[in-house]
């Protein structure tokens, strides 16, 4: 708020005329008054009188103590320019007549006292400096004349009723009206005995009366009753009315009627006449949207509503007083006045309301045409302002303090009390505190926090504690937006910094401080004394700075430091923001280290480190503004974080006093991904186009240009009707339009366009993107849906993976797919090897000569991956060997790790899983289905087809049938001997039922195959007559058999296999095969997948099912996490997972059912052909679903359970008797 | 791809997905979530979530066996659980911190219903919803001047079968927090004195961590993403036990801050989003370097 410099002052120039301002007076006002010139208005509180200057409302106001205990009623000024310096206030029964150009101790020039009783109006005379009228609640009105104010110049009474409001004629000057109650007394000065008219005007209390500035016999009341009635004594025929030169005919007249009777709606508190046009305006006493509504009365008659044609709204408490600044007019022939409204309101808030345009068109004012059609009385009055102290007076610019004026007896209490401690904090807690203490920091409060309550602009009419019921954002004042914002809100973060002197309209600022200068000594402070002017166009120019010098200062130091906050106040207003903080706290944060100086609360240069680096400056940014550079952002710009200091700003976050608010500036644009590899993008869409930004300023907020020239009022009657404040524009709420509110203001020119911000709409308009970027994921939902690991052997498995695969164009994923089918599948291994050799075939890249199924040329990744492997592959291979990959490099080790490591460096849950899932069921296929008879005690050797003859005969033996102790071998448990896995040949889904004598190999043998780790094993040859057990079976003495694996066929075919070997007589060997591939090597069949990794499989598979579940796909799901379930005995300590079987034994063993984790006592189930356990109920075998009792071990299927069970019987269909359904377990599943 | 405009009157900061990818929930600083159904290139606006007295800055997705939960986290230090029921939204539970809550997430569903928030008061809190709808918190300060961010770590499998949950698998939780110390923190969940220890301590950011996330993808390496207002991205990794190396995402700094970072549930694709209004995908190629997978712009 800058005046021009070199141009006089006048109401023309006026930086806030026509703009909106909101101020804050934490006092208990009770009434306000204007300044004729339209510089000043003056609040009266009980404390004293406020003088606060309209044009530059960042000086305090003059306070003129005056301390009473009673609310005082009216204060007027002057209208006379010949007496612009007078003020008259009441103060209970007494009239003060205050000299404003006086020094504040001698202001009070003279009182009245005249009355008996409180005074509750005055009115000047419009025409005669001197006169003035007082109405109190004795009934009386007086009318004085300060030429001699020992006593009134005339009294006249009501005798019954208090008087409440008291008007001179503004076109008679012997005419004045008074309101007692309902009644309205319409008076002649020159007959005071009685009054020339009483009416009972109103159904409740007159609150107002205002006499028509033109036309003598009209006058406007308003009431409590919600009514505003215009009455006109020219239409009062019984009286004979002939007109102002022959003065008023006595008349009682009570019953006469309005000639138009507003109804309002709520009980009314003021009416008035505009001073231009044919408006009235309505001020509500409680209600009416604490708004000003401006009505044309023009051609209304009778009882109408009130409907206004325009609103002033905005306040957040009921409007206590409004007056009119007005300005032009100066020549009595040409009407070219503007007006604005100036409010107070209880929610203590002063506020000049920016010029409305269309409001006077719809008033019927046209400006420039006619000439003023009354005389102005305020013509010539001076425009200089009584906030200041008269020269002369010890008196000093920051908020003239004033130690009061008063006389003796007067005054109330003596007089102590600060400025700012009577003006209160601002805050939402605030209440006006007295300071007994006067000191320089209380000054220096009262101006800082004056300052913090006043809005210029777009931010006037926010609130101002960001309080959420009326919907605007946190932290209303965290941004300064002019340098009395930031002054204000500096000065409170930094109490340290002492402000000597603030002028705003300057631009000048005078901080002393305590800096620590020498980095190496932290408590060694020196006083530093700053001169900083502020140019007009801060924040965008730079500021200058003078540095006093002092005795501790070198020259030296002072042309560093000057450099220093150069440097750092041209960064920041290079992008336009206030530097002011950064200042200070280089100043002291020079001190600091930027992570101290977020934590400093105060800002007190205790601490010491090192010296910022001037590179990191930038981070400054975060501790101050808490943003990055680039003001193009505009939404880091700001002041988030560090400045905003009490509680006044953030009422709900219930920071510590002071504490430092760390919050992060919000992020505009994000991206998130989706489990289905969809991602969600949200980008802020930011218009930074300036002039569009104009344009929609215009349009929107409908400011009008300084000069007066109206505006585009014909779009948006809406806008007109109601002056919604950007207060609703939640523009407040977020950063980005505060700077941008910025950048607006840039290309503005500073004086006249005050654009207070664009709708939020324009602003961040947001973008969300949803895209599809599962391309980028190497998992894909197509291929999960094709692909199959179960059911088929592994390599057929692995060929339809990879024509699938190869479907969907994925060639690596095909090519990979390819290869685990070769390696999975052993009858073609030597084909494979063949085409392998690196004198054959010219290795695996090479696409093998072999005419089906040469390995595949590898996409060049996987190629380059697997490639050095191939040349491993020894020269023996070559003869056709069959088998076991294991320990090949093709398997396990080499290749098998390689695809796993290629995929994972991919990311490839998808095929890390599938592999995974694939080859640990490589070795649940038996490779050859021979029935071989047996005879007992023989071993007889069983051949696999393909391999030739003889040649391998001696690798392979076979099983013998044993003698039970061959079945001992439990307590064997060599890790790593040469053991190999009985894989035995399907048999069909028989399994020999069977008691077992040792529970414990059962397991062993159902012990799946995938967890051997037999490097190196030894297979023993023929003469070893039996064969090591695998060593991952774990000898427990409990009976844990895992069944997970139950949906091998092969599990339980080997189970039985075993038993009954164990059980019957070896020469009841039904058909047993068994079966077993070892390679030529030593190598015994090794699972392709090495158990050391098995954790690393189970996460891959884990993972991948989520991912599949995510997908929707959840039987594929459960598929993969079935391999995870399976137990690997060995490895893994107790086998968890869900046992659950029947033990088919004697009927009174004791069964029970396991879960996991309890000491299992399990039963085990095992579908026997040979013990069929038939459906109580229908006496089929049962197969599926079915319902076991346990104690009567009765099977039934589920249906027929469901059907036998729903009729409500609760005994066994058996007709054992045992209720089963007393003892129900949970039906299972079982695989045949 | 559906693109959705001008939903909000403010700002958004965040925009996530649920489970199954079929709605999506917004929240701004008008102060409300928004919630749409996706369906293809369509979009329906479902439901605004009021209640918040302040900009909310991040809302997660519960798993959908808890049901179809929303937890919402604001500047009012307020953190809301919201539970759609017979398609209607309703507020059933909230957490309260001293000050903004700058992020929530909600753990992988391994460990059941625990809420993780991070909020600039400098505590980080773990709050867990027990049958009977009552919550606890554990709260522990994490970074100094606060938190800006806190992300789950990925349930291990690390040598044993999975343990089974009855409650919580209480070994091995961590979770990863980023602040206003410049530092990212690993904790891990200390069963005896029931709170979070710190593991490790990860410097190397010169600014204010905005955001951290944890990769879920459990395959040799660990990894962590870390975003800050230095303009920088840095990918820490772990394998094993081993120590966390550091990795910049781009020796380059980005042309402004960056405030996001998001890894793809599998495939490790990182998505990095910032000031410039810009993200930016990554992925490892197979030498370990981030090379740039693609450029999303508004």
């Amino acid at each position: 708020m800058q005046s021009k410099e070199g141009q006089p002052r006048s109401v023309f120039n006026s930086p806030t005329f026509g703009n909106p301002l909101s101020l804050r007076v934490d006092e208990s006002v009770g009434s306000m008054s204007i300044s004729p010139s339209g510089r000043d208005v003056v609040l009266a509180s009980r404390t004293g009188l406020f003088v606060v200057d309209l044009d530059d409302p960042f000086t305090p106001p003059r306070w003129i103590q005056h301390l009473t205990s009673w609310e005082v009623a009216d204060v007027q000024w002057s209208p006379h320019a010949a007496k612009a310096e007078w003020v008259i206030s009441t103060s209970n029964q007494k009239a003060m007549v205050w000299n404003l150009a006086r020094d504040s101790k001698k202001a009070l020039q003279q009182f009245l006292h005249g009355h008996n009783r409180a005074i509750t109006d005055i009115n000047f005379h419009p025409f005669e400096p001197e006169s003035l009228a007082t109405c109190s609640v004795d009934t009386f009105v007086h009318t004085w004349d300060l030429r001699s104010p020992q006593k009134p110049a005339g009294s006249f009474a009501d005798w019954f009723a208090g008087a409440s409001q008291v008007k001179w004629s503004r076109t008679n000057s012997n005419v004045l009206a008074s309101s007692h109650g309902r009644r309205l007394n319409i008076w002649d000065k020159r007959m005071g005995s009685k009054p020339m008219f009483r009416i009972q005007a109103h159904q409740g209390k007159v609150n107002c009366i205002d006499f028509h500035r033109s036309e003598p016999y009209k006058l406007v009341t308003a009431s409590t009753d919600g009514t505003v009635k215009f009455w006109n004594f020219a239409q009062n025929t019984e009286g004979g009315y002939q007109g102002p030169s022959e003065g008023w005919r006595t008349n009682y007249s009570y019953f006469l009627e309005p000639e138009i009777t507003v109804e309002c709606g709520f009980p009314v508190s003021k009416a008035r006449h505009t001073p231009f046009g044919s408006g009235c305006a309505i001020m509500p006493l409680r209600g009416g949207e604490n708004s000003v509504h401006i009505m044309n009365y023009k051609d209304k008659e009778g009882k109408v509503n009130m409907d206004p044609v325009y609103t002033y709204r905005g306040h957040g408490d009921v409007v206590r007083e409004f007056l009119w600044r007005a300005r032009g007019g100066l020549d009595q022939k040409v009407d070219d006045r503007e007006f604005q409204l100036v409010t107070w309101s209880k929610d203590r808030d002063l506020r000049l309301w920016p010029s409305t345009p269309g409001l006077e068109s719809r008033v019927n004012f046209v400006r420039g045409e006619k000439p003023v059609p009354y005389k102005l009385t305020r013509r010539g009055a001076p425009y200089v302002t009584y906030t200041h102290e008269p020269v002369g007076t010890d008196s000093f610019p920051v908020g003239g303090v004033g130690i009061g004026g008063r006389r003796s007896g007067l005054s109330v209490s003596p007089s102590h009390g600060s400025f700012g401690g009577n003006m209160g904090l601002v805050g939402p807690a605030a209440t006006t505190m007295r300071t007994k203490v006067r000191s320089s920091q209380g000054k220096r409060n009262m101006h800082l926090s004056w300052l913090s309550g006043v809005r210029v602009g777009a931010a006037a009419f926010a609130s101002h504690y960001g309080s959420f019921d009326e919907g605007v954002g946190i932290g209303g004042s965290l941004v300064p937006t002019s340098l009395g914002e930031e002054v204000s809100c500096v000065g409170k973060t930094f109490p340290k910094v002492r402000f000597e002197k603030i002028s705003v309209s300057t631009g000048q600022v005078v901080v002393s401080l305590n800096g620590q200068l020498d980095e190496n000594e932290p408590d060694k402070l020196t006083f530093l004394r700053i001169i900083i002017k502020f140019p007009h166009d801060y924040p965008y120019d730079v500021p200058t700075y003078f540095i006093e010098e002092n005795e501790d200062l070198t020259k030296a130091d002072i042309k560093l430091i000057k450099s220093n906050l150069n440097r750092i106040s041209s960064s920041y207003t290079d992008h336009g923001r206030f530097c002011l903080e950064a200042c200070l706290r280089f100043l002291m944060g020079e001190f600091l280290s930027i992570d101290e100086a977020l934590y400093e609360e105060h800002s007190s240069s205790d601490d010491g480190s090192e010296m910022t680096d001037y590179d990191e400056y930038g981070s400054h940014d975060n501790i101050v503004f808490e943003s990055d550079d680039g003001g193009n952002s505009g939404a880091e710009s700001d002041v988030f974080g560090s400045s905003s200091s009490d509680d006044g700003i953030m009422p709900m976050a219930r920071l510590g006093k002071n504490s430092f608010n760390s919050t992060p500036i919000p992020k505009g644009c994000g991206a998130v991904w989706s489990r289905g590899g969809m991602l969600v993008c949200f980008f802020t869409h930011r218009k930074d186009d300036i002039a569009h930004t104009q344009r929609k300023i215009e349009t929107n907020m409908k400011i009008s240009n300084m000069d007066g020239s109206d505006s585009d009022s014909d779009d948006s009657q809406d806008s007109l009707q109601n002056a919604v404040w950007p207060r609703d524009a939640k523009f407040r709420t977020s950063l980005v339009p505060r700077a941008l509110n910025r950048r607006v203001r840039s290309s503005a020119e500073s004086d006249t366009q005050r654009s207070f911000g664009t709708s939020p709409k324009l602003l961040s308009t947001n973008i969300i993107k949803v895209l599809d970027l599962r391309n980028l994921i190497p998992s894909r939902k197509i291929l999960a849906q094709g692909y199959e690991i179960l059911g088929l052997p592994p390599h057929l498995l692995c060929r339809h993976n990879a024509a699938v695969a190869e479907k969907h164009g994925y060639e690596e994923a095909s090519d990979a797919w390819r290869i685990l089918e070769l390696i999975v599948d052993p009858t073609e291994m030597s084909r494979t090897l063949d085409t392998c050799t690196p004198g054959g075939g010219g290795s695996a890249g090479g696409g093998g000569s072999g005419s089906n199924a040469a390995l595949p040329s590898l996409t060049s990744n996987l190629m380059g991956h697997i490639n050095p492997n191939i040349g491993q592959i020894t020269s023996n291979v070559s003869d056709g060997i069959l088998g076991d990959w294991g320990n090949h490099p093709f398997g396990r080790n080499a290749l098998v790790t390689r695809l796993f490591d290629y995929f994972e460096k991919q990311h490839n849950t998808q095929m890390l899983a599938n592999m995974s899932c694939v080859m640990s069921s490589v070795h649940q296929q038996e490779q050859s289905e021979l029935n071989v008879p047996q005879t007992p005690g023989t071993l007889s050797f069983v051949r696999s087809p393909g391999f030739p003859p003889g040649e391998h005969s001696t690798n392979y033996f076979l099983k013998s049938p044993v003698n039970a102790e061959a079945w001992d071998i439990p307590e064997k448990r060599k890790k790593r001997s040469g053991s190999r896995v009985i894989d035995i040949s399907p048999f069909g889904s028989q399994t020999s039922n069977t008691t077992f004598g040792s529970p414990e190999w059962w397991k062993r043998s159902m012990a799946r195959p995938s967890s051997r780790d037999v490097a190196g094993g030894t297979l023993s040859r023929v003469d070893s007559a039996f064969f090591t057990r695998d060593q991952s079976y774990t000898p427990s003495s409990d009976d844990n058999i895992d069944f997970s694996g139950l949906f091998t066929p092969l599990l339980h075919r080997q189970a039985s296999i075993v038993l009954s070997l164990a059980e019957h007589e070896p020469a009841d060997y039904p058909k047993m095969q068994i079966e077993f591939f070892p390679t030529l090597q030593d190598t015994s069949p090794v699972s392709l997948l090495d158990p050391a990794r098995e954790d690393k499989f189970q996460s891959y598979r884990m993972q991948y099912a989520s991912i599949l579940a995510s997908w929707g796909l959840t039987v594929e799901s459960l598929e993969v996490l079935k391999f995870n379930n399976r137990t690997y005995s060995s490895l893994f300590g107790e086998i968890k997972s869900a046992q659950i079987g029947l033990y088919a034994k004697q009927p009174t063993q004791v069964v029970s059912k396991t879960v996991s984790q309890q000491p299992p006592r399990t039963v085990h189930f095992k579908a026997n052909p040979n013990n069929n356990k038939e459906c109580a109920f229908c006496s089929v075998t049962v197969q599926g679903r079915f319902f076991f009792c346990v104690v009567c071990e009765h099977v039934t299927h589920a249906a027929c359970a469901a059907e036998w069970w729903q009729t409500g019987l609760g005994q066994c269909p058996a007709g054992c008797g045992c209720e089963c359904m007393e003892h129900s377990i949970a039906s299972t599943e079982v695989c045949s | 791809m559906v693109t959705i405009g001008n939903t909000h009157d403010d700002l958004i900061h965040d925009a996530v997905l649920d489970y199954y990818g079929k709605r999506l929930a917004t929240c701004s600083s008008d102060k409300t979530i928004k919630i749409f159904e996706i369906d293809g290139d369509n979009h329906k606006l479902v439901e605004t979530l009021r209640g918040h007295e302040g900009p909310v800055w991040q809302v997660s997705w519960a798993h959908p066996k808890f049901g179809s939960i929303i937890a919402s986290a604001s500047y009012d230090g307020k953190v809301f659980i919201w539970r759609e029921e017979n398609g209607r939204w309703t507020n059933i539970a909230q957490h309260q911190h001293n000050a903004s809550v700058n992020s929530v997430v909600w753990a992988p569903q391994e460990y059941g219903p625990l809420l993780l928030c991070a909020s600039s008061d400098g505590n980080v809190s773990v709050v867990e919803f027990k049958e009977g709808g009552n919550c606890e918190a554990t709260t522990f300060a994490a970074h100094d001047v606060g938190a800006n961010s806190a992300s789950w770590a990925p349930p291990a499998v690390s040598g044993s079968l999975i343990q089974p949950i009855n409650g919580k698998a209480s070994n091995n939780i961590r979770i990863v927090t980023g602040g206003c110390d410049n530092l990212v923190k690993i904790w891990k969940y200390d069963p005896s004195s029931k709170t979070y220890v710190i593991e490790e301590t990860l410097s190397g950011h010169k600014d204010w961590v905005r955001d951290v996330a944890w990769s879920s993808s459990v395959l040799s390496k660990s990894y962590i993403a870390s975003a800050s207002q230095d303009k920088t991205v840095i990918v820490w990794t772990q394998e094993g036990n081993q120590p966390w190396k550091k990795k910049l995402l781009q020796d380059i700094p980005f042309p402004d801050v960056v405030w996001k970072v998001s890894w793809s549930l599998s495939g490790n694709v990182l998505a990095v989003s910032g000031g410039d209004n810009k993200v930016t995908l990554w992925k490892e190629n197979l030498t370990g370097e981030w090379e740039s997978a693609g450029v999303v712009e508004e």
